[in-house]
């Protein structure tokens, strides 16, 4: 084969650049060049980008006519003449974060200018100004850098089809992390209608490795795309990731539960001082923050040398952080997920993870980034905070070792997003209801998306209700000679400024004296601040003055120990995966206890548990019973993780409730979980009478304990703002929208009462279902316990294994009994009491 | 529940109203009629068939008190006019032999006018009759010599039993000098109240008011 021009001139660009043009970057480009469309597998640092860069800038290159680019390749700044036909956007970029936009257009720009190229790279995310946007109205950029949300925010224009005429690649960066959420939904809904509209259109992701690539191809590239114009490109990383857990010295140092792990702190800065730049990830942001406060109390030297990063800093303090990341100006960063995508920081040599990272693909993730340099191991130590997590780090370390890969399941049904896309669209250019149903059904997400369900939609943003036949003066999208518009402004600017689906609770910025933001703090934890009151932020000590139209002003406050602040956020369950390594482990703990280091460690614990209790071996299950001035605690242990436990308990909690009136309050861990009640339940023989961990009628059950609690309720109040029921108010006016607020919870009240077959509410209980109480999963492990032999010990007091889930106050209520017999119950205890 | 105040008796409804049985007079707080259609008419779906509700609660209340007046504590109606003004105006007209009067509260913003021609006697601050003040905003200081009557708040209560069970429901704030009445309105939200000295929290069901100590 000839090689093309820009093929020359793209192996000219890795000569000067001295950069070998990997095995894997010439596949991608053969591949893209060749007309397909795909994903390349290959983890950050590898030269991911210019995999389907490169090959981009050849196929340009190779359009223009013969004689412009190569007359002088030396000379940059010749002032070719424009290409008389502007083509406008032919590229896009989409992008996760913001963060990475900015150091993809320089390595993006840079190279089509090495190659002198006139090609103009764009940005355009939450953070592109006004002029920035208005200038790419008038003129679109050759390739455009952009995130989920500002994709379909050009929908949201009038004159879209336009904008993407002649675009003929899309480039999705990091589609391991878009595709499990529904910002991944929203990507797919967005390239279905690009390629509706350019049956040619070029797909390609980018991704890490995860367990299920060919599905994540499938999901980026749609239903009817041809499986034989299609490819994954793997990159060929033999990179070795030496994991290390940090073992106290007595396991007596390390609590029975919690979450933070300050207590190694010692041994922590021992790390950091032999290491050149750490990153230490935390599960919680407030866990950076606590971090920050006790390793600057005991080694004061950290000062200067030290930052955070997490998402509620302010985005200018984030971007200083990066920098000076970047330039080597810092010895340690705390932060959080916020920090697992991203740039390469090449100074990073060590990686300390703190606390169960729940997966191994976050483990391996986050091991990457440290060692980048070529021929370097990327090294990772894995801090416990509590003392059942040193089992964790043995089943960390044999999962990294065996290269175990979680799946990042899709988002499937996702009606919220839908019904959003579809309100973008009719404020856009509006959309003709019997194609776009055929082009949403080609998105991976909504293949199974029924008539019915998309005619409840179109009611949903047409009349408000599933009726068609309305009186009243709902008013949202119309139809106009068949097409489905939005004619109000008014509607149409409400919707483009509640679009997204990242979903937070209200932010209030915290801004110091001197004018300088720090970040956001959640509503719920100003309302019981008063003046004078002292927390912590963004590393920081700072007194509270004043609230004022969403932002406090704090002042600087020295030698004072205060509050922490607390965010909300979701609890990730541990992964099947590293479920069954744990399980493994632990009888591994109790057979051979010298044969890893942190077993040993853990004798002491464990024969306490054995001592109060028992230690199961994986053919038994155990029951714990005891009693405390809280009520009567069921502790049972199957050791599945989070997500089955969850499921466990409600239905266990439903099942026993069934047969006498009763009520329960679960909690659970990664471990086991609890039964509490006030009343004392016989569990020896309550098994002996019914089988209580029968795979019968599961499915049923399963769905009446949903019903039973409150767990679809609080799904609800993402799905509510997705769906534009909640309008967070425009910016700058908060007490104008006042009168349109309602609760998440009061709308899915009202509506799940008043409205039968409410698709919306559906999808909260399916989120549930799919989320928290996979069927499969359960049906596994009740099929396991259905082999095992079943241990009841009642124990005088809490065991190492009971306790933290005993003092978990995250907690789902289930009852039978008539609520005026619980209250009643309950009042007398009031009187009682006084 | 009843309860005495000031020698005069009043019962506390389940249907989160209060019946003063001396003058046969219902107390309403915080109905937020057209709400529902207010967001509905901003492009929220709220389903419509809630809309019925408040009614049915309310023919309910008048059936089982035979109640000859009522008197509405305020945010009758939400915000600007809408259609459920005339599924209102329809309900006062079936139950004309009954007297009605309102105290304004800050969501009233609907002209005096409508009430007047809907027989509604209006009251832009406190109403008072006898040793009683009926108002919307509860008041922080206590009138000499007077109780009052007040809305606004939609008081909720929490209350917690072993086993670390918890239930939130609307309830009834009574202390010396002033009742704070739960919000009728089916569309609604709540504000948590807490115990203290000299207060009493009744909270109720569907079904039934417990007094909470």
């Amino acid at each position: 084969m000839t090689k093309s021009r820009g093929h020359s001139i793209a192996e000219q660009w890795f000569k000067n650049k001295g950069w070998k043009w990997a095995t894997f970057q010439k596949e991608a480009a053969a591949a893209y060049l060749d007309g397909k469309s795909g994903l390349v597998n290959a983890p950050t640092g590898s030269g991911k980008t210019y995999s389907l860069w490169v090959p981009i800038l050849i196929r340009h290159i190779n359009s223009l006519p013969a004689k412009e680019p190569k007359a002088n390749p030396k000379e940059p700044k010749t002032k070719s003449k424009e290409p008389k036909a502007k083509k406008g956007l032919q590229v896009l970029w989409i992008t996760p974060l913001r963060a990475l936009s900015k150091d993809l257009f320089r390595n993006m720009e840079l190279a089509a200018l090495e190659m002198n190229l006139t090609w103009r790279v764009g940005m355009r995310t939450g953070d592109t100004n006004a002029k920035d946007r208005s200038d790419q109205k008038k003129q679109m950029p050759d390739a455009l850098i952009i995130t989920p949300e500002s994709l379909h925010i050009l929908f949201a224009q009038k004159n879209n089809s336009e904008l993407f005429k002649n675009l003929h690649t899309v480039v999705v960066d990091e589609w391991h992390e878009l595709m499990g959420s529904k910002r991944g939904t929203q990507t797919e809904l967005a390239i279905a209608r690009l390629r509706n509209m350019n049956p040619n259109l070029q797909t390609w992701g980018i991704s890490a490795t995860i367990g299920n690539l060919n599905e994540a191809k499938q999901v980026l590239l749609g239903m009817r795309f041809p499986e034989e114009n299609s490819v994954i490109i793997k990159a060929n990383t033999d990179k070795r990731i030496l994991v290390e857990s940090i073992i106290p010295e007595r396991v007596e140092t390390l609590p029975w539960s919690g979450y933070m792990g300050t207590r190694l702190v010692d041994q922590v800065v021992q790390i950091v001082n032999q290491s050149n730049t750490t990153l230490l990830f935390t599960n919680t942001r407030s866990g950076t923050e606590i971090w920050y406060r006790t390793i600057i109390e005991k080694y004061p030297e950290f000062a200067g040398i030290m930052a955070l990063h997490h998402a509620s800093l302010d985005r200018e303090i984030r971007d200083w952080v990066e920098e000076a990341l970047h330039d080597e100006r810092l010895k340690l960063v705390i932060c959080t997920a916020s920090l697992d995508l991203g740039v390469d920081f090449r100074p990073v040599d060590t990686v300390i993870q703190v606390g169960s990272p729940k997966s191994i693909a976050r483990f391996i993730q986050r091991a990457g980034r440290s060692g980048h340099r070529p021929g370097v191991d990327s090294k990772i130590y894995f801090c416990p905070t509590n003392a059942l997590e040193l089992i964790e780090a043995v089943s960390l370390r044999e999962g990294v070792a065996k290269n175990i890969l979680e799946d990042r399941p899709p988002v499937a049904h996702a009606f919220d997003v839908l019904a959003q896309w579809m309100m973008t669209l009719a404020v856009g250019e509006g959309f003709e209801e019997a194609a776009l149903f055929e082009e949403v059904r080609d998105s991976y997400g909504y293949q199974y998306l029924n008539r019915q369900e998309w005619e409840w939609l179109l009611g949903y943003i047409t009349t408000g209700s599933s009726s068609l036949t309305v009186y009243d003066e709902y008013k949202k999208v119309e139809r106009v000679d068949g097409r489905y518009v939005v004619t109000s402004r008014r509607v149409a600017l409400r919707h483009r400024l509640s679009m997204g689906t990242i979903v937070s609770e209200t932010g209030i910025k915290v801004k110091l004296q001197s004018g300088k933001y720090l970040g956001t703090v959640e509503e719920s934890f100003v309302t019981w601040m008063k003046p004078g009151d002292v927390f912590t932020f963004a590393g920081m000590t700072v007194e509270f003055l004043r609230i004022h139209e969403m932002t406090v002003s704090v002042k600087k406050a020295q030698g004072k120990k205060g509050f922490l602040v607390r965010w909300a956020g979701g609890r990730m369950p541990l992964s099947s995966q590293l479920s069954t390594f744990i399980r493994e482990r632990l009888a591994d703990a109790i057979e051979n206890p010298f044969k890893e280091k942190e077993l040993a460690k853990m004798r002491p614990l464990l024969e306490l548990q054995a001592e109060r209790s028992m230690i199961p071996k994986t053919d038994e299950l155990l029951i714990e019973q005891c009693e405390t001035r809280e009520g009567y605690h069921v502790f049972i242990f199957p050791f599945e993780g989070r997500l089955v436990h969850e499921g466990m308990s409600i239905i266990l909690a439903y099942r026993i409730s069934k047969l006498t009136p009763i009520t329960f309050s679960v909690a659970m861990n990664d471990y086991g979980f609890e039964l509490l009640s006030d009343q004392y339940v016989d569990f020896e023989k309550l098994l002996a009478e019914n089988d209580l961990f029968s795979t019968k009628h599961l499915v049923d059950d399963i769905y009446q304990s949903v019903n039973a609690t409150e767990m679809a309720k609080r799904k609800f109040r993402e799905i509510a703002a997705i769906s534009g029921l909640m309008f967070q108010g425009y910016p700058g006016k908060n007490v104008k929208t006042r009168q349109l607020q309602a609760s998440s919870s009061l709308l899915f009240t009202v509506m799940s009462k008043y409205e039968d077959n409410n698709l919306l509410i559906k999808q909260a209980y399916q989120e549930v279902l799919t989320y928290q109480l996979e069927e499969v999963r359960m049906r596994n492990a009740l099929d396991r316990i259905a082999t095992q032999k079943i241990i009841v010990k009642k124990t005088p007091k809490p065991t190492p294994f009971s306790f933290p889930i005993m003092v978990d106050r995250l907690r789902e209520q289930l009852t039978s009994e008539k609520l005026e017999d619980r209250i009643q119950k309950m009042i007398k205890q009031y009187s009682n009491a006084d | 529940m009843q309860i005495e105040i000031r020698g005069e008796h009043f019962i506390l409804l389940s249907q989160k109203a209060i019946f003063w049985e001396e003058t046969q007079t219902l107390l309403i707080g915080d109905l937020h009629l057209g709400k529902i259609t207010h967001f509905r008419k901003e492009g929220i779906a709220v389903p419509p068939n809630a809309i019925d509700n408040n009614f049915k609660r309310l023919n309910e209340l008048v059936q089982n008190t035979g109640a000859t007046r009522i008197i509405f504590l305020g945010d009758l109606f939400h915000n600007q006019y809408n259609a459920e003004w005339e599924l209102f105006h329809d309900w006062r007209m079936q139950h004309h032999y009954i007297e009605m009067l309102i105290v304004i509260g800050n969501h009233d913003i609907l002209p005096v006018s409508l009430f007047l021609e809907a027989d509604i006697a209006v009251h832009l601050n406190d109403y008072e009759e006898g040793d009683f003040v009926f108002t919307h905003h509860p008041k922080v200081d206590a009138i000499e010599n007077k109780f009052v009557f007040a809305g606004h708040v939609h008081p909720v209560f929490t209350t917690y039993g072993k086993g670390r069970q918890s239930v939130r429901l609307p309830c009834f704030v009574v202390d010396n000098h002033q009742a704070i009445l739960p919000s009728f309105g089916v569309f609604t939200g709540g504000f948590q109240m807490d115990l203290t000295k000299n207060r009493k929290i009744y909270i109720t069901t569907d079904t039934k008011v417990f007094s909470v100590c």
